[in-house]
């Protein structure tokens, strides 16, 4: 694949007034659709996206955690949801060995937003909230925790986004030159 | 290059999903040559943009992972 001389920040700069038509507007949606399916599709970006939404989800739970009441409410319904998952994780698995199917394919459940913290660890550390009358937030330990556990995932899905992004940069010379041919 | 030619180019290397890729290969031929038109405009100002939008993401990528290695750069 070969990328065209003039494919440059200035080869192809000009935009193309673009006619209004059905399936004009169709492809541009379409387009999008296939862009974020495909990402999707790819298990490095897959689990890096869901480390980003726990990263996310767990800086939001921390932040309502500074606030006694609603922040202990938060903190804690994420801990029930990581013994939930637990549960529902390890009740599946019990199905799948008496099923015949392979236990090591059942996922967790994405409720559970630090999977790599243990449940002793997360209930440990809401007993600091009694401590501070419920200011300290204490879930910013767990989600750090499940940050730096999540650290390679995140790195690994940049650094593949970024693979996919340079090839997606370049124009090869077919593709110029079909350009060319809806250029007035 | 003739003007169905040139769609075929730019609908196999557009970021559309597979079935609707074939879907509109198929349509192609019945396709008025206003449609046509219409449609390779539009694919080509997309894979333009995209590719621009792409280049602006590994730079962006670059400056963080670059952070990243070297926190004190």
């Amino acid at each position: 694949m070969s990328r065209h001389p003039e494919a440059g920040p200035h080869g192809l700069e000009q935009e193309m007034q673009e006619p209004k038509t059905k399936d004009a507007a169709l492809a541009r949606i379409e387009s999008l659709k296939g862009q974020i399916q495909t990402a999707l599709e790819d298990p490095v970006l897959k689990e890096g996206s869901e480390a980003a939404f726990r990263t996310v989800a767990n800086t939001l739970i921390s932040i309502a955690d500074l606030f006694p009441g609603i922040g202990d409410a938060a903190s804690w319904g994420a801990d029930v949801a990581k013994v939930y998952s637990r549960i529902k994780y390890k009740k599946e698995q019990a199905e799948a060995v008496v099923a015949g199917k392979d236990p090591k394919k059942i996922r967790m459940s994405k409720l559970d937003l630090t999977p790599d913290v243990s449940v002793e660890v997360a209930v440990l550390t809401e007993l600091l909230e009694f401590v501070s009358i419920g200011f300290l937030p204490t879930h910013a330990i767990e989600g750090g925790i499940q940050l730096y556990a999540d650290w390679p995932k995140l790195k690994k899905a940049a650094l593949k986004l970024r693979e996919m992004m340079q090839e997606r940069s370049e124009i090869i010379d077919a593709e110029f030159e079909a350009i060319h041919t809806f250029e007035d | 290059m003739d003007t169905q030619e040139a769609l075929r180019i730019l609908i196999q290397n557009s970021a559309l999903m597979d079935d609707q890729k074939d879907e509109l290969l198929t349509a192609l031929p019945d396709m008025s040559p206003q449609d046509q038109h219409a449609l390779g405009v539009t694919l080509a100002n997309q894979r333009k943009q995209e590719a621009q939008q792409a280049k602006e993401i590994v730079e962006k990528l670059d400056s963080i992972l670059a952070a990243q290695e070297d926190p004190e750069a």
